[in-house]
């Protein structure tokens, strides 16, 4: 584990839920649990990846780590700072933590120039960089993500879907953030290009000492890329630990699940393998099953899941899980 | 329906060109020269990128191609029967004899109307079955599918049920009238992992009760967990094209080559090398290669000659100038 | 995929090479910014240039009615001769005279005025309420919202039409200013709530995510990020708009509550004519010719507008 001084951002007690409605006059208040209790942290220059299926609520751990959407419960800290605390406060965190979006051609604003696009982040923080520099540092981040100088006239629309991630990436690294929260970035991107944009990841992580908050589903890239991988479910995290770790010792009935539904190329590897197929369907956020969250598709499920709900508990270093039959199986 | 894999191929396509007129600007080749067999009880997969002119192959099988696309050349036949030079076969076929199911399963199905009645409508429409007989056949065609209490989800309209659910009420619409071809569009790309093996599985079982399915996809990991053999496609032309394993164990082709060194592997972890550049302007293509920009291997005969997809060994092509390079490293 | 034109479009440029920024593969083009593209594809239309040009032309005789209706040299239309009442088209009077002897073709030719400067006046102001209102409503929602919501309901309320006499009748002045204000005040709401709807679908887009995550200040947000993103539908309605107000505006003042004579104005003309359709049907025919005229061109080019901004209604 890694000493305080060390933990880059800390979120302890998350909760973010929806109000809802059911219609009619007298129609019942409901709360759709989107992130239900989850604490992470994340280390200085460490690359930690949120897995789930679609309503696991990463994205919306994306949202209150950068807060673009204030917590319903509980509290994250950058650096030592805590959002929300005051304006000036929040201000500083935004330097210090940036956003990179799934869906490259609707995180740039089509009117603008890609100048114009790299420049808003220095004028928003006009203290960071002096005015007469602006157009030195549009050139240094360009080339930073690895495109050319003589594209800053162009407008969005003139670009590939590689490039435009590309200008998302420059105009997040603008205020020279010390993490990035990455909701899913490759997924929009065709298969040739993923990899690009993969390999970019890497490289500022090594130039820039980033760290990664990284969004997938895509259980390949997240080995190729992770340090370390918490699986989520129903708004919890139910497992983890170090990557390796993870994939080759899954402990939670669900990352084993998850895992043995990945595609494989190999078919070696793909006829050797614990073949698990989940029945039912994911149980709506805004009633999840009583007890542990998953037991309405687990295999091994007893009467205690549906009355207790188990808690991340170590299972060897560093890794946790969060399964009441963890020593039976 | 219990026919094995025979001489005579279920579909065969040969030579295919599908262009499409936009205004102001000259025609685009979506598709060039594309050959394909699909026989029964077998799955090809045709693997790509956006614009390598996958989905548009698929429409100009069925004959759903919009407005401003038309086939320039090529025959597609359908047991033998040209469906390009027969509108009328065409429209028989479909339905009957081929179906389709796409991504989006959403915008497939009627909002309004009750899924287990979509289902039955085929029965009543085609085979003029009774409301009540329809209605059983549409049950048991859901329970085939895998779609648990049938009874009770027949009664659901389209957007109160999953994702997963509503690509299998689309597939049991597509397999309603027994069709011994199926052509699936990317089904399982908006779908969740576990969801999506369900899905795999589902037409897996279909091919092997005897149907060909032809099975379009971006994602390498799915074409590996369902082909039996691949095309592989880039900018609208076929690069390699043979037996899944052969193709994924060892390619030919340097695009399908650096595509399997670029993606990340779930069963490999570790770096991988991503291919330089960009997919080529479909209206402004490279004369010779289409790969040659990106191409490792590239001479500057490959910038001039379009290579043609040439017979490796049986079963197997590739369109390489340098293929003999290639047959070289990989001997070593 | 549903028309691989379009998506391939967005391929244009091909990618870069992974370590050094590869320039774009074709020479250089000029860049041409969205909103300019737009406004090249609407005046290189073919639908665009005859509507396009009669509304041009009749700007030209509002702004300049007096060398226009000279144009047969008799170009006052108060010069009246109460001697020529009601006489027909002749030599330098190719419309004739109406009844107080005034030359018709003059009369017509200066009616053109009050219609379009009310139009104009009644688009902008309910426009700019309406861009100004629905980016508040749409951006910060909650009580602002709901409020401005009902608000507008209680304008839906009223039939246009009755609640502009009555207004008009109790308000006793018949100038420019006040037609241009009754109408006015009908016309923002429906503006306003397209304008709504537009702004809460781009503000849900991730650039104003990304604007947000970088701390930019709600105006910020709203003027550079929303605004230029979310007016064309209201610029869409604007422009199907502005035929309406000429012809409600012609209406009301036949009715009478309008402009009123001595004002030149078609509705005015119009009015005066009904009684002498049988002897002098002239009178009537060609105020009501230039009426549609001006309101189908202005349709037409609302039209066009729409085809461009709007491409899902091509």
């Amino acid at each position: 584990m890694s000493s305080p001084s060390d933990v880059l951002v800390r979120g302890s007690g998350l909760v973010k839920h929806y109000p809802t409605r059911e219609p009619g006059l007298r129609g019942a208040k409901g709360a759709i649990k989107a992130v239900d209790g989850v604490d992470l942290h994340l280390a200085r220059g460490e690359c930690l990846a949120l897995v789930g299926e679609s309503g696991c609520g990463k994205s919306t751990l994306a949202s209150l780590l950068t807060h673009l959407e204030p917590p319903t419960g509980g509290s994250i800290e950058v650096n030592g700072s805590r959002w929300g605390k005051d304006r000036r406060t929040d201000r500083q965190i935004r330097r210090q933590i940036q956003i990179v979006l799934q869906d490259p051609y609707s995180a740039l604003n089509p009117r603008m120039t890609i100048e114009q696009i790299l420049t808003e982040p220095l004028r928003i923080h006009s203290d960071l960089v002096p005015a007469r520099d602006h157009s030195r540092r549009v050139t240094e981040l360009l080339e930073m993500v690895g495109l050319n100088d003589s594209h800053r006239h162009r407008y969005p629309h003139e670009f590939s879907g590689g490039q435009r991630q590309r200008i998302c990436i420059a105009r997040a690294l603008a205020v020279t953030p010390r993490i990035l929260v990455c909701d899913e970035p490759l997924s929009a991107l065709d298969v040739s290009v993923q990899g690009q944009i993969l390999e970019l990841f890497r490289d500022l992580r090594e130039r820039l000492g980033l760290s990664y908050v990284f969004i997938s589903h895509d259980l390949a890239v997240v080995r190729s890329i992770a340090d370390r991988v918490a699986v989520m479910y129903l708004g919890r995290i139910v497992e983890q630990g170090p990557t390796e770790e993870i994939y080759e010792r899954p402990r939670h009935p669900y990352t084993r699940a998850l895992l043995s539904s990945a595609p494989v190329t190999d078919p070696a590897v793909r006829e050797t393998r614990e073949r698990i197929v989940l029945t039912g369907e994911v149980p709506s956020p805004a009633n999840p099953p009583s007890g542990c969250a998953f037991r309405t598709r687990c295999w091994l499920a007893t009467d205690e899941c549906a009355t207790t709900v188990p808690v991340l508990e170590p299972v060897f270093q560093g890794h946790e899980a969060a399964c009441l039959l963890l020593g039976d199986h | 329906m219990t026919m094995p894999a025979s001489e005579t191929p279920l579909l065969e396509i040969q030579g295919l060109s599908v262009e499409f007129r936009a205004r102001r600007a000259a025609p685009v080749q979506a598709v060039q020269d594309l050959s394909l067999t699909a026989r029964a009880g077998e799955c090809v997969v045709v693997l790509g990128e956006s614009g390598s002119g996958k989905s548009v192959t698929a429409k100009a099988v069925m004959g759903l191609l919009e407005g401003n696309a038309r086939t320039t050349a090529g025959s597609i036949r359908l047991d033998g029967a040209d469906l390009l030079a027969d509108p009328a076969a065409m429209r028989a076929a479909r339905g009957r004899d081929m179906a389709m199911v796409f991504q989006d399963s959403l915008s497939a199905l009627n909002p309004v109307q009750r899924v287990g009645d979509q289902i039955a409508e085929m029965f009543r429409v085609h085979q003029g079955l009774s409301k009540a007989e329809a209605r059983t056949r549409a049950i048991e065609l859901m329970r085939q599918v895998a779609i648990p209490d049938p009874e009770r989800r027949a009664r659901s309209y389209p957007h109160q049920i999953s994702g997963g659910m509503r690509q299998r009420i689309v597939i049991a619409m597509a397999i309603a009238l027994k069709p011994r071809l199926l052509i699936a569009d990317e089904p399982t790309t908006a779908l969740d992992v576990t969801v999506q093996k369900g899905i795999l599985d589902l037409f897996r079982v279909l091919t092997e009760a005897g149907a060909g399915l032809v099975f379009i996809t971006h994602d390498i990991g799915v074409a590996a967990e369902i082909a039996d053999h691949i095309v592989v496609m880039y900018a609208g032309s076929v690069m390699e094209t043979g037996p899944a394993r052969e193709v994924l164990a060892r390619p030919h082709h340097p695009y399908t080559r650096a595509l399997l060194a670029s993606v990340p592997r779930i069963e490999r972890p570790g770096a991988r090398t991503p291919i330089p550049g960009g997919l080529p302007d479909p209206a402004d293509r490279p004369a010779g290669c289409l790969f040659a920009p990106r191409c490792p291997l590239a001479t500057a005969d490959c910038t001039a000659t379009r290579p043609e997809l040439e017979s490796l060994e049986p079963g197997r092509a590739a369109a390489c100038l340098r293929i003999t390079e290639v047959q070289h490293v990989l001997a070593q | 995929m549903s028309d691989p034109t379009v998506t391939m479009a967005s391929e244009r440029t091909p990618e870069p090479g992974p370590t050094a920024g590869a320039g774009p593969g074709r020479p250089s083009r000029r860049s041409v910014s969205p909103a300019r593209q737009m406004l090249l594809d609407l005046v290189t239309r073919p639908r665009f240039a005859v509507p396009g040009t009669l509304v041009l032309l009749l700007a030209v005789i509002a702004v300049f009615p007096g060398p226009i209706a000279g144009f047969f040299g008799n170009g006052d239309p108060l010069a009246c001769d109460l001697n020529r009442s009601g006489l027909p088209a002749g030599e330098g009077h190719p419309f004739g005279f109406d009844i107080q002897g005034c030359d018709l073709y003059a009369q017509v030719i200066y009616g053109a005025r009050p219609s379009i400067t009310i139009a104009v006046i009644v688009t902008v102001t309910s426009t700019l309420v309406a861009m100004a209102l629905g980016l508040v409503a749409g951006y910060y929602g909650g009580v602002i919202d709901t409020i401005l919501g009902r608000g507008i309901d209680l304008f839906y309320g009223f039939p246009f039409m009755l609640a502009a006499i009555v207004i008009l009748t109790a308000l006793g002045s018949h100038g420019i200013w006040a037609v241009s204000g009754t109408m006015a005040a009908f016309c923002w709401p429906t503006m306003t709530r397209v304008m709504r709807a537009s702004v809460l679908a781009t503000r849900k887009l991730d650039y104003v995510k990304a604007a947000r995550a970088l701390g930019a200040s709600d105006l910020r947000i709203m003027v550079r990020h929303i605004l230029p993103n979310a007016f064309a539908p209201v610029l869409v309605l604007a422009s199907l708009t502005v035929g309406g107000i000429i012809a409600g505006e012609a209406s009301l003042t036949y009715l009478g509550v309008g402009l009123r004579a001595p004002s030149i104005s078609w509705g005015v003309q119009l009015n005066t004519a009904q009684s002498y359709f049988n002897s002098n049907p002239n009178l009537l025919i060609y105020p009501s010719l230039f009426l549609c005229v001006t309101v189908l061109s202005f349709v037409l080019v609302g039209d066009a507008v729409r085809d461009i901004l709007d491409p899902k209604s091509r």
